[in-house]
């Protein structure tokens, strides 16, 4: 022990001296026998010891406020109690949290495997403009003008391919069959339109549905058809095609592929057609309606291949081939006698 | 077994999650905080559940606390704070005027044990009652340094004071002491003799 340093202490040394706090506070034999030997030796500053003690004893006297054992004791039971209720209740949310959770994510999923197998996707086509649609089963689907197609969204998981078809669509089935002597339900490829239901494997065929007429043209393979109404069925061979009214068929014919499908190209083919029948087909597309000024007029016949990528072309057409006048009013069109 | 342990091993223990690490804690320092608390509030029911919300509090916060190796000045500390808190929120409640001095309750006493004569006890009565008009701030320095033991830094860090404040709120206490002890000579002295053991 450095004797010699305190020596030199003032009051306020002794009062910021760790050892000499605990000497007067606990009073320990060592620390005793050290400050009387220490003392014995007359420092010279004793005064400023002394003066240090009593302040120390002073400053020491406030009696210590002693706790008792129950209240010890009641406390620490309290803080485990609540220690206790605190962790039931965080473990109690988290296993609430665990089962909420599973139980919303089981929900969502059914949810969505619902909405999944209920719902149904519509494609639809504006006027004047066509669409192609890509099935999920890998077929496509090219939408004219002014139609709609409507299919299951779950249509790959269903029992057979169907789709429903406004207006007129190219279809270009995915084969899927396997076995061609064992068809199995899932491999068909199903249209139905307000009058007649196709039925194919996969295969290229053109349907057209329009002021309740239903035509049908296979381009390529084999189709089978049947009316709305009746059960009887039809087969169809390529480039042929077959016409259905409200009442069943009104028609069958090898028919020019090409006026078919000429619409795909942007283009209508028409032979011995009557002009009332052009400007039905314009209007379906374009979305106008035509008021001839003279019925004469309507009846017709034109030949040839007429262009329908834009309602400007069809109309500059019509205009130089019937020698009409054109008059647009709005979504009416009017055609006059020159 | 726990006795055994530091300071520092009984803390690792507890942020490990060991509960009999924080029933030791609570047994080992639950006087010096007791003694702290009532210091700062006078009110044992009061003084109790803070307490109580130290040490649900200590468990609570487990993983967010840091190692010490001395858990008596970290949980005084931590008891400051929670009883600031509490009056600062009867404050709110209560809506008492700010007007209402901090107290810290540190009552200097001459015990007889040390003065025989009855005019030295009259004479020190007056000492002690100088000393105890030392404001709270200047009480609560007093009391860390010299009951709870602990250096300037740690008061200061306590206390929310530059370690500089702290001597110097130290000093002025002192220094009234000893203003109060210098006006007479003859009763220091003989105080000094009497002072035993």
């Amino acid at each position: 022990m450095p004797n010699n340093l305190y020596t030199f202490y003032t009051t306020e040394n002794f009062l910021d001296d760790a050892d000499f706090l605990r000497y007067v506070k606990y009073n320990r034999p060592v620390d005793v026998s050290f400050w009387n030997n220490w003392l014995s030796s007359s420092p010279e500053n004793i005064k400023s010891f002394q003066e240090a003690r009593l302040q120390l004893q002073i400053l020491l006297s406030y009696p210590p406020v002693t706790v008792s054992d129950d209240f010890k004791m009641l406390l620490l039971q309290d803080i485990n109690l609540s220690i206790d209720r605190h962790q039931n209740k965080r473990r109690k949310k988290v296993v609430r949290l665990f089962w909420g959770s599973g139980i919303a994510a089981s929900l969502l999923v059914a949810a969505f495997a619902l909405w999944f197998y209920q719902s149904t996707v519509v494609v639809r086509s504006d006027y004047a403009e066509n669409q192609l649609v890509h099935l999920p089963d890998g077929s496509d689907v090219q939408l004219n003008a002014n139609s709609t197609l409507t299919y299951r969204r779950a249509i790959n998981w269903l029992s057979q391919r169907a789709v429903k078809l406004e207006g007129e669509a190219y279809f270009k089935v995915k084969h899927i069959n396997v076995n061609q002597k064992q068809i199995k339900r899932g491999e068909l490829f199903i249209v139905i339109t307000k009058n007649a239901r196709v039925q194919v494997l996969g295969t290229e065929f053109n349907v057209k549905e329009r002021h309740n007429q239903t035509n049908i043209t296979l381009v390529t393979g084999k189709i089978q058809v049947s009316a709305t109404q009746s059960s009887k069925q039809y087969i169809l061979k390529p480039g042929t095609f077959i016409e259905f009214g409200p009442n069943g068929r009104l028609s069958a014919s090898a028919q020019t592929l090409n006026s078919s499908t000429a619409w795909l190209s942007g283009k209508i083919v028409v032979n011995q057609t009557s002009v009332n029948e052009i400007l039905r087909e314009f209007e379906d597309l374009y979305g106008y309606t035509v008021i001839l000024d003279s019925p004469a007029l309507g009846n017709k016949k034109i030949d040839g291949t007429i262009s329908i990528k834009s309602e400007e072309s069809l109309l500059f057409t019509l205009k130089n081939i019937l020698n009409v006048e054109i008059k647009k009013e709005g979504k009416t069109i009017y055609l006059k006698n020159r | 077994m726990n006795n055994e342990l530091t300071d520092f091993e009984l803390w690792q223990n507890f942020l490990k999650g060991d509960r009999l690490a924080l029933n030791e804690i609570y047994n080992r320092n639950l006087s010096p905080l007791y003694h702290y608390g009532m210091r700062m509030l006078q009110d044992e029911e009061v003084v109790r559940d803070c307490l109580h919300n130290l040490f649900v509090k200590l468990w609570i916060n487990q993983k967010n606390l840091k190692p010490t190796n001395n858990i008596k000045y970290y949980l005084i500390s931590a008891l400051r704070n929670t009883i600031i808190n509490y009056k600062n929120a009867e404050k709110r409640f209560q809506k008492v005027e700010l007007n209402e001095a901090e107290t810290f309750d540190l009552k200097f006493s001459v015990e007889s044990e040390y003065i025989k004569k009855e005019e030295q006890q009259e004479k020190m009565l007056k000492l002690s009652e100088a000393m105890n008009k030392l404001t709270a701030r200047q009480k609560e320095v007093i009391y860390l340094k010299y009951y709870e033991e602990m250096d300037y830094d740690q008061i200061a860090e306590i206390m929310d004071l530059t370690k500089k404040g702290t001597y110097k709120l130290s000093a002025r206490a002192l220094e009234a002491l000893r203003e109060v002890l210098n006006v007479d000579k003859a009763i220091l002295l003989a105080l000094l003799m009497a002072w035993k053991r």
